[in-house]
C-alpha cells in the first residue's frame, strides 16, 4: 500500500494542454503506420494504423471519453474526436511519468464515466487527481506560486514518479515485473528456409480430442479453480475462470487448444494451467514430450495453415483436424540426407520432426528468452 | 415442547433476545430506532403486551414465537390478538417477512401464520403447518430459492420455443400465456375435454373451442367479481386480441392442452402469495417473455422486478399508501406496491381496501395494458383502477385520486403523439422525440398529486446530467417546486436485453422547494446489484455457494445507506446541489486513494508493454 496521505490535489488542466482529437472518415485513409487512437479500452487505445500524417506528437497521454481510459502514447498519432489528448505543459514528460499519471487517472476516474456519462474535453479539464508533492531539503512542501500547478503553490514530485516507476521496471530479481519485460534477442526479418520441410498429419504428432464442450451457461464461478478455454484469439483462448464440474475431466497444463470454428478459427494456444473447453475447441496432447518452445512453433504453423485452407462458418476444422489437417515441419537430416524412422511413428514416409531446431528458432526470437 | 427445545428446533443461531430472560422487548427495540410503542398499541387489546417470548431473525425474515402451556386453557381470540400485536410491532420495527407462531409448552400443538399481511385469525392460519420447522425451512417457504427462479426462466424459454413451433406470434405470447396462467389458477379444466354441442346454435364445438370458451368464461367471471371499471374494454383486449386471434384459434386440441399442461406443471406452482418468490416470478415471466419480441419493441425499458421492489421500499409503501404508476406498462410497479402494501395489512378489510382503492395505473399502449390487467388479476385483482389512456387526458382523475406515492418509469424517447400536447406545441417542426428525455412526464405528474407525495422515478442518465436545454429547464422546474431527496446511479445494463439506456433513480419530496428545504441530497453509486447476464435468459441473480441470493444483502445495504444517510467512499456521497449540477454520485464522489497499490501501476505497465511488445518492439 502506498502512503498517499501527503499527496496533493492537482487539476489536469494545470498540468496539461488538453485538446480533442480529429475524426477521419473511413474513406479518408488507408492502412498505414500512424496509430489511430479511439475510445477503445484495449491495445493502448489504438484501433488501427492509418496512412495519414500524425496530428499529435508522441509522449502524450490520451483518454477515451466513454470510460476515460487513459494510455501513454510514445509514438506520434492521430486520434478520433472521442479522444482527449494531454500534452505536458511546464514540465518534462517522460515515459515513466506518463505511465505513472496514466495509472492515477485510471484509478480515480474510470468508474465515474460510462457510455451515458462521457468525459469530454471540458470534463477532462476539471479532473482533479492526487499526486505526490515535491518537498524541499527540510521536508517542507516546495512552494512555487508562479507555476500554478496547485492553488496552494504545491508542485508535483516528478522525480518521485520517475523513481517509483524505475523501481517497478528495474531489471533485477526483486522486481516483480521488470525482468519479464526485458529481452536480449532482437527482432530480425530473416526468411526461414523451409524448402526441405516435410508434411505431417497433425493427428500423427498429437493425440487430438474434441474437448469438454461445456456450454458457458452451465459454468459457475463461486470458488473458481479451472481455466475455461473457448474460441477466442485473445488471452490465450482463456475466457473464464470457473468452478470444478462434476463428471468433467480437466485437461492438463501443457496441452494445446485449437478453435475449430467461429471468427477465430485456428487460434492455437499452449495452456499454462489445467483447463476445460467450450464447444468446438479441440485439445492436442503431445505423443512425445515437447518443450514449450516447440509447441509455440507448432501453434504458429497451425494458425498459419488455417489462414487459407479453412474458413469460419464455411470450411470449419471439425471434420478435418483429426483427418487430413497437415503442417510442414523441419525434419532431421544427416550427411546422407533425410533420417528415416523404420517405425514410421510420425509420418508414413518415416520422416522425423526436428524438435530441437524448432525450439532453437523460438528461443532466439525476441522474448523467446523470457518464456 | 419446552422453550429450550423450541429454540433448538428453529435454530439457536438466529435467536435474538434483548432482555436478560431472553425475551424480546418491543418497547426497547422500537425505541432503538426512534419509535414509540404507544403509537402502535391499540386501546382494544386489553392488556398491552410488550414482551414476545422468543424471536428469531436473519437479514430478511423474522420468526415470532409466543408460547402458551396449553391452548385449551386460553381464550383463542385473546391469544391470537396478542400475537397480532407482536406482528404489528414487528412491522413497525423491521422490513422483514414475518412468520408468527403460537406454540404449546405442555403439548406439541402449534399454530402458524405467514404470507401476505400475516393476519392472525382462524381463516388465515396455515392449516398444513402442524409441527415446528427450522428457520431455513421457513425461509424457503417465504422466499423460495433463487434456483427456482432460474428454473422458471428456463421453463419460459422452453415454453417460448413450444409456442414458436405451434405458430403463435411473438406479440401474442406474453398475453396468451398470462391469460392461460390466470385461467389455470382459477380452476380451468383442459384434460380429457370432449366435443360438445353448442346449446345456442346446435352445432358441435371441438374440444379446443371448449377450452378457449372456458378460459373466456373464467376471465369474465374474474373481471365481474373484481367490480372492475371498463370491464368491457379489458375483455375486448383479452378476448379479441388474443383468444380470438387466428394463431390461437388454429391451435389443435393437442397443442393447446400441451401448452396448458406445461404451464400448469412448470409455472403455476411457483405463483402463490405465501412466497415472495412467487411475485417475483410472475414479473420475471413477463420480462423474460418480452425478451423475445421483435426488434421494433426491443427498446422497451421494462423495469426489472428487483428494482421495482427496491424503489417501493425506498419510498416506504405501506397500507396507507395510495400509489400511482402513470406509465404502468406490464404493471411491475403496481404489483410490487400492492403486495408491499398488503404485507403491511392486518385485516381482510384493509387488504380489500388496498386492492380496490389504493392502486392506480395508466397505460397508453393496448398490449401492455392487457398485460398489466392480467398481471394484477393473477395477484388477486387490484386492477380496478388501471385505465387505458394517455396520462395527459387524466389530469383530473389523478388529482381526485389523492395519490401519495408515485412510482414511475416514463418513456425516455417518446414520440410526439405520446407527449403532453401543451409541451409539444412549442416544439420546432423537425423535432420528433421528447427532448426532455421523459422529464416532462415526471413534472406533469408531480404538479397533480398531493404535496405530501413521495416520488421515485427512473430516468435516463442524460436527464440527470442535463446538457440539453430542455432537460435543464425541467431540472430547474422541479427544484423550483420540489426537493430532490436522493439519486441512485443504477447498474449499466439494467434493462438488458431490452433498451440500452443507462438509468438513474431519482427520489423527490414534493412538500417544498429545494432551496427552502436547504438540505444535502443523497447520491448512491449503486452500480453493482449482484446480477449477471446470461445468454438467452437476461440478467439473473447471483447466489453464494449456499444458493442464497446476493441481491438480498445488497438491497439491505443500499437501503441502509440511503435511510441513514451514510457516506461510504465508492458507494455514496451527500451534496448540496442546484439545477445546474449533475445529479449523479459519480460527479461528486471522492476516490479513495488509500486503496492505491503498486498493482495499479504494474497493471498499467503491463498493458503498456504488452502493446509495445505486440507492436514489434523490444525493451521500450
Amino acid at each position: 500500500m502506498l502512503n498517499t496521505n501527503d499527496w496533493a490535489d492537482f487539476c489536469l488542466n494545470d498540468l496539461f494542454e488538453i485538446s480533442a482529437g480529429k475524426y477521419y472518415y473511413a474513406d479518408e485513409y488507408e492502412s498505414g503506420v500512424t496509430p489511430y487512437i479511439t475510445a477503445s479500452a484495449i491495445n493502448n487505445g489504438i484501433a488501427k494504423r492509418i496512412n495519414l500524417q500524425p496530428d499529435f506528437k508522441g509522449n502524450a497521454i490520451t483518454t477515451g471519453k466513454v470510460g476515460c481510459t487513459a494510455f501513454y502514447q510514445k509514438e506520434a498519432f492521430c486520434a478520433t474526436s472521442d479522444v482527449n489528448i494531454f500534452v505536458a505543459k511546464k514540465f518534462k514528460m517522460t515515459p515513466n511519468i506518463g505511465v505513472f499519471i496514466t495509472s492515477i487517472i485510471n484509478f480515480s476516474e474510470n468508474y465515474k464515466w460510462t457510455y451515458g456519462r462521457q468525459c469530454r474535453q471540458q470534463n477532462s479539464k476539471r479532473i482533479i487527481i492526487k499526486l505526490p508533492k515535491a518537498l524541499d531539503e527540510n521536508g517542507n512542501p516546495l512552494l512555487n506560486i508562479n507555476s500554478n500547478y496547485n492553488p496552494h503553490g504545491y508542485v508535483p514530485d516528478f522525480q518521485f514518479m520517475e523513481d517509483y516507476m524505475a523501481i517497478i521496471l528495474n531489471d533485477n530479481e526483486n522486481s516483480s515485473i521488470g525482468r519479464t519485460l526485458k529481452t536480449k534477442n532482437i527482432s530480425g526479418n530473416q526468411k526461414i528456409e523451409t524448402s526441405d520441410w516435410q508434411e505431417f498429419y497433425l493427428h500423427k504428432l498429437f493425440d487430438i480430442t474434441m474437448g469438454n464442450g461445456i456450454d458457458s451457461n452451465k459454468t459457475t464461478d463461486f470458488d473458481p479453480k479451472i481455466n475455461y478455454v473457448s474460441r477466442d484469439s485473445k488471452g490465450n483462448g482463456v475466457v473464464g475462470f470457473i468452478d470444478k464440474m462434476e463428471g468433467e475431466e480437466t485437461f492438463p497444463a501443457g496441452a494445446m487448444t485449437v478453435a475449430l470454428g467461429g471468427s477465430f478459427l485456428g487460434s492455437c494456444f499452449i495452456q499454462k494451467k489445467p483447463f476445460y473447453t467450450a464447444q468446438n475447441v479441440a485439445v492436442m496432447k503431445e505423443k512425445v514430450t515437447l518443450s514449450i518452445f516447440t509447441k509455440l512453433f507448432i501453434s504458429s504453423l497451425v494458425r498459419h495453415e488455417c489462414k487459407v485452407k479453412y474458413l469460419a462458418f464455411g470450411r470449419e476444422l471439425n471434420s478435418h483436424i483429426r483427418k487430413d489437417f497437415t503442417i510442414k515441419l523441419p525434419v532431421i537430416k544427416d550427411e546422407n540426407g533425410f533420417v528415416r524412422d523404420e517405425e514410421k511413428v510420425f509420418s508414413e514416409d518415416g520422416y522425423l520432426p526436428d524438435w530441437q531446431l524448432m525450439e532453437s528458432i523460438v528461443t532466439d526470437l525476441p522474448y523467446g528468452d523470457r518464456i | 415442547m419446552n422453550r429450550f427445545e423450541i429454540i433448538e428446533k428453529i435454530g439457536a443461531q438466529h435467536h435474538t433476545g434483548n432482555t436478560e430472560s431472553g425475551e424480546f422487548s418491543y418497547p426497547t427495540a422500537l425505541k432503538s430506532i426512534g419509535k414509540n410503542i404507544k403509537d402502535y398499541q391499540k386501546g382494544n387489546s386489553g392488556k398491552n403486551h410488550q414482551y414476545l417470548d422468543i424471536r428469531f431473525e436473519n437479514e430478511r425474515l423474522a420468526i415470532l414465537v409466543e408460547t402458551k402451556n396449553k391452548f385449551s386453557k386460553w381464550g383463542k381470540a385473546k391469544i391470537q390478538k396478542q400475537l397480532q400485536d407482536y406482528v404489528r410491532y414487528e412491522k413497525a420495527y423491521s422490513d422483514k417477512r414475518i412468520v408468527a407462531i403460537l406454540a404449546e409448552t405442555d403439548g406439541d400443538d402449534v399454530w402458524v401464520w405467514y404470507g401476505q399481511s400475516v393476519i392472525i385469525d382462524d381463516d388465515h392460519k396455515i392449516e398444513e403447518e402442524t409441527i415446528l420447522k427450522s428457520f431455513e425451512e421457513y425461509e424457503e417457504i417465504c422466499f423460495g430459492k433463487v434456483n427456482d427462479k432460474i428454473k422458471v426462466i428456463d421453463s419460459i424459454k422452453t415454453l417460448n420455443e413450444k409456442l414458436h413451433s405451434d405458430g403463435v406470434h411473438e406479440k401474442l405470447r406474453s398475453q396468451f400465456v398470462g391469460t392461460c396462467l390466470l385461467a389455470l389458477k382459477n380452476g380451468l379444466v383442459y384434460e380429457n375435454v370432449k366435443e360438445t354441442l353448442n346449446p345456442k346454435t346446435g352445432k358441435n364445438i371441438k374440444p379446443e373451442g371448449v377450452v378457449i370458451n372456458s378460459i373466456k368464461d373464467i376471465l369474465e367471471g374474474l373481471l365481474t367479481k373484481g367490480g372492475s371499471i371498463n370491464k368491457a374494454s379489458k375483455l375486448a383486449i383479452l378476448n379479441n386480441k388474443v383468444l380470438d386471434d387466428q394463431d390461437v384459434q388454429s391451435l389443435t386440441y393437442k397443442e393447446l392442452s400441451d401448452i396448458l399442461k406445461y404451464i400448469d406443471i412448470n409455472i403455476v406452482p411457483y405463483i402463490n402469495d405465501k412466497n415472495t418468490a412467487g411475485q417475483d416470478l410472475l414479473n420475471l415471466f413477463f420480462t423474460t417473455f418480452n425478451k423475445y419480441v421483435g426488434k421494433s419493441d426491443k427498446n422497451q425499458a421494462f423495469t426489472p422486478d428487483h428494482i421495482c421492489g427496491f424503489m417501493s421500499k425506498v419510498v416506504g409503501v405501506n397500507k396507507n399508501s395510495r400509489v400511482l404508476d402513470p406509465c404502468c406498462g406490464s404493471g411491475a410497479f403496481l404489483v410490487r406496491a400492492m403486495t408491499d402494501a398488503m404485507d403491511d395489512c392486518e385485516t381482510e378489510d384493509e387488504r380489500e381496501k388496498v386492492k380496490q382503492e389504493q392502486i392506480f395505473g395508466i397505460e397508453y399502449e393496448e398490449g401492455a395494458f392487457g398485460l398489466s390487467s392480467t398481471n394484477m388479476l393473477i395477484h388477486g385483482d387490484g386492477n380496478s383502477n388501471v385505465v387505458q389512456d394517455s396520462i395527459f387526458n387524466r389530469g383530473k382523475w389523478v388529482e381526485d385520486s389523492n395519490i401519495n406515492v408515485v412510482l414511475m418509469n416514463p418513456p425516455y424517447n417518446a414520440t410526439k403523439k405520446f407527449c403532453d400536447p401543451n409541451y409539444t406545441k412549442n416544439w420546432k417542426g423537425n423535432k420528433k422525440e421528447d427532448p426532455s428525455k421523459g422529464f416532462h412526464f415526471v413534472e406533469w405528474v408531480a404538479s397533480r398529486v398531493s404535496p405530501m407525495c413521495k416520488m421515485a422515478v427512473l430516468l435516463p442518465m442524460q436527464a440527470a446530467i442535463g446538457t440539453s436545454a430542455d432537460v435543464k429547464e425541467f431540472k430547474k422546474k422541479m427544484l423550483d417546486k420540489y426537493t430532490l431527496d436522493a439519486v441512485f446511479s443504477l447498474p449499466v445494463e439494467i434493462f438488458y436485453p431490452g433498451a440500452a439506456a443507462v438509468a438513474v433513480c431519482m427520489i423527490f419530496d414534493l412538500s417544498q422547494k429545494h432551496s427552502k428545504a436547504n438540505k444535502e441530497t443523497f447520491f448512491g453509486y449503486y452500480r453493482d446489484d449482484k446480477f449477471t447476464k446470461r445468454k438467452g435468459l437476461g440478467r439473473i441473480e447471483m447466489t453464494d455457494e449456499n444458493g442464497a441470493s446476493l441481491w438480498v444483502k445488497t438491497e439491505e445495504e443500499w437501503l441502509d445507506l440511503y435511510k441513514n444517510r451514510k457516506v461510504v467512499p465508492g458507494l455514496s456521497v451527500m451534496k448540496k446541489i442546484d439545477h445546474k449540477d449533475e445529479w449523479l454520485a459519480e460527479a461528486f464522489m471522492e476516490t479513495d486513494y488509500s486503496n492505491l497499490t503498486q498493482m495499479d501501476f504494474e497493471q498499467t505497465v503491463r498493458d503498456y508493454y504488452s502493446y509495445i511488445i505486440k507492436d514489434g518492439e523490444e525493451n521500450a
